[in-house]
């Protein structure tokens, strides 16, 4: 494959620590990163599909373009590590020396240990089959994850596939069982959803009409199927578990603060909605954050925490929680729902200029 | 440091166009007097397309980049103003592909911009007016405005 295919479309230089979004696009790590919002939602600046964590590195495609082109990606490097020091006072991490670096090997699936074809890639950068539902990362201890609408492929990493095997061998690794494993891991089991309000996607009333959005209470499980009360004609009905889906308590203002500019450091979330705890101790001037469901999975206590810029954080160090200050553009959002963050922000940068004049 | 990704990539593009470009297009970043520039303002010149009723002007453009480029696309604006339905009386211009919410994408080089907007110049979109007088012309009055062209090419040779 030829160096021009391995080009960021937001630097338009050659890929140097890549990082691949859900919708299947690869830039580079700190393009990924300079590119989300920390305000609010951010989406992909090739195909606008919304994006909800911070990039992490896809080790196996960085370590077959070092390989393939290793002239160039030496020259990205310093410029980066130049970079990284003069302007963004923070550090990508360092990929691992990979086995089968620069081969089509290095792209097994995380999931099933075959190769990916045709290859995805979660939240945490580790490479799976392309798949339609969402789900965790099978890596043990890996907070990564596909988003609900699944991981599309990767154009790139296939066409590395493609170019490096045979037309058989990519047919024999994309005939695998992975989606299989992968649907059983997706939605909650049936016995989590006693005693939690749910929607109905459908229900027969009595005089057999079909009604749409009733809710009820899940009271038990029967051979497979929910039991639900509902709450129409106060009657039980049998449906099944896909039939359902959890109606979310309103969140509270704690639930749903917004910390602007904090991503987490273990799942990637950015920005940070709800609890965030930070580390006390370590130095780095970019910090180590974590969401509150990372916090409470003791995502810092790890022997092997990676931070996701880098930081020398250890198991031993402290989490304090961040106090939520509520600002003016958290007033706005609060007061306004129809407007995007960006635009109170933009509101609130007109306004403050004007006081300036 | 805000907008370091979108200077790198405007150098990118310096680089890119200074290699290879097409023939009578000018896309510089703005010199001041001092000798500095300034890589957020690029003065353009896209030439009227051979054997349309555009050949023969040459239409000076600004193009404005945010730190949020190529996240964003740039603003591109006629100086002065032309006289075309999909141009506003600013002289900002109206194309799908310059518009975040539409079909912009990070990966459209400046290049590929003057390109589309040498193309629409020959290829308005009527359902998109952005100015009421030549919009009117194209739709009701082609004599008028064939003229009107005509004029505002002579006027805009280099």
């Amino acid at each position: 494959m030829d160096l021009e295919e391995f080009c960021c479309a937001i630097c338009l230089e050659t890929l140097y620590k890549p990082a691949v979004s859900h919708c299947g696009h690869c830039f580079c790590f700190w393009c990924f990163h300079h590119g989300m919002s920390n305000l609010g939602s951010s989406h992909c600046p090739l195909c606008r599909a919304e994006l909800r964590h911070l990039p992490a590195i896809c080790e196996p495609l960085h370590a077959y373009i070092c390989a393939t082109f290793p002239a160039r990606a030496a020259e990205r490097a310093a410029a980066t590590k130049l970079e990284e020091r003069q302007s963004w006072h923070a550090e990508a991490p360092e990929p691992r020396p990979l086995a089968g670096a620069g081969t089509a090997a290095s792209f097994a699936c995380a999931g099933c240990g075959g190769l990916a074809a045709p290859p995805a890639v979660l939240t945490c950068g580790h490479v799976v089959h392309a798949r339609r539902g969402g789900g965790g990362c099978p890596v043990d201890g890996c907070v990564g994850q596909a988003p609900e609408g699944g991981l599309a492929p990767c154009g790139l990493i296939d066409a590395i596939l493609r170019k490096e095997l045979s037309a058989e061998e990519y047919a024999a690794a994309s005939a695998c069982g992975c989606e299989r494993v992968r649907r059983e891991r997706g939605g909650p089991p049936a016995e989590a959803l006693v005693g939690r309000e749910v929607q109905l996607r459908s229900l027969r009333t009595e005089d057999g009409r079909a009604v749409e959005g009733v809710t009820g209470v899940v009271v038990g499980e029967e051979a497979g199927e929910l039991v639900v009360e509902v709450s129409v004609e106060s009657r039980e009905v049998r449906v099944p578990a896909e039939h359902v889906s959890l109606v979310e308590a309103a969140r509270s203002a704690e639930e749903s603060y917004v910390h602007f500019g904090r991503g987490c450091d273990g799942c990637g979330v950015y920005p940070v909605v709800g609890r965030c705890y930070r580390c006390a101790d370590c130095s780095e001037a970019i910090g180590y954050d974590l969401c509150g469901s990372c916090y409470d999975a003791g995502v810092h206590t790890r022997d092997a925490p990676s931070g996701r810029f880098n930081q020398a954080h250890k198991p031993e160090h402290n989490l304090v929680e961040v106090r939520q200050v509520v600002t003016v553009v958290h007033q706005l959002q609060r007061a306004h729902p129809e407007l995007s963050l960006e635009q109170i922000v933009t509101l609130v940068n007109a306004h403050v200029a004007e006081h300036q004049n | 440091m805000a907008g370091s990704v979108a200077r790198g990539r405007l150098q990118e593009e310096r680089k890119m166009w200074r290699r290879d470009h097409p023939h009578g297009f000018v896309a510089k970043p703005r010199s001041h007097a001092d000798g500095s520039q300034d890589m957020m303002l690029w003065d353009c010149v896209i030439p009227g397309k051979k054997d349309t009723i555009w050949e023969g002007g040459m239409y000076k453009l600004i193009m404005e980049f945010t730190d949020e480029y190529p996240a964003k696309p740039p603003k591109c604006k006629f100086c002065p103003p032309l006289f075309h339905p999909n141009v506003y009386p600013s002289g900002t211009v109206c194309l799908s592909i310059l518009n975040e919410e539409k079909d912009w994408k990070a990966s459209i080089t400046i290049k590929q911009i003057l390109l589309g907007i040498q193309d629409l110049l020959d290829n308005p979109n009527p359902d998109d007016p952005a100015q009421k007088e030549p919009y009117l012309a194209f739709t009701k009055d082609k004599v008028a405005y064939v003229r009107k062209v005509r004029e505002q090419a002579a006027s805009m040779q280099m």
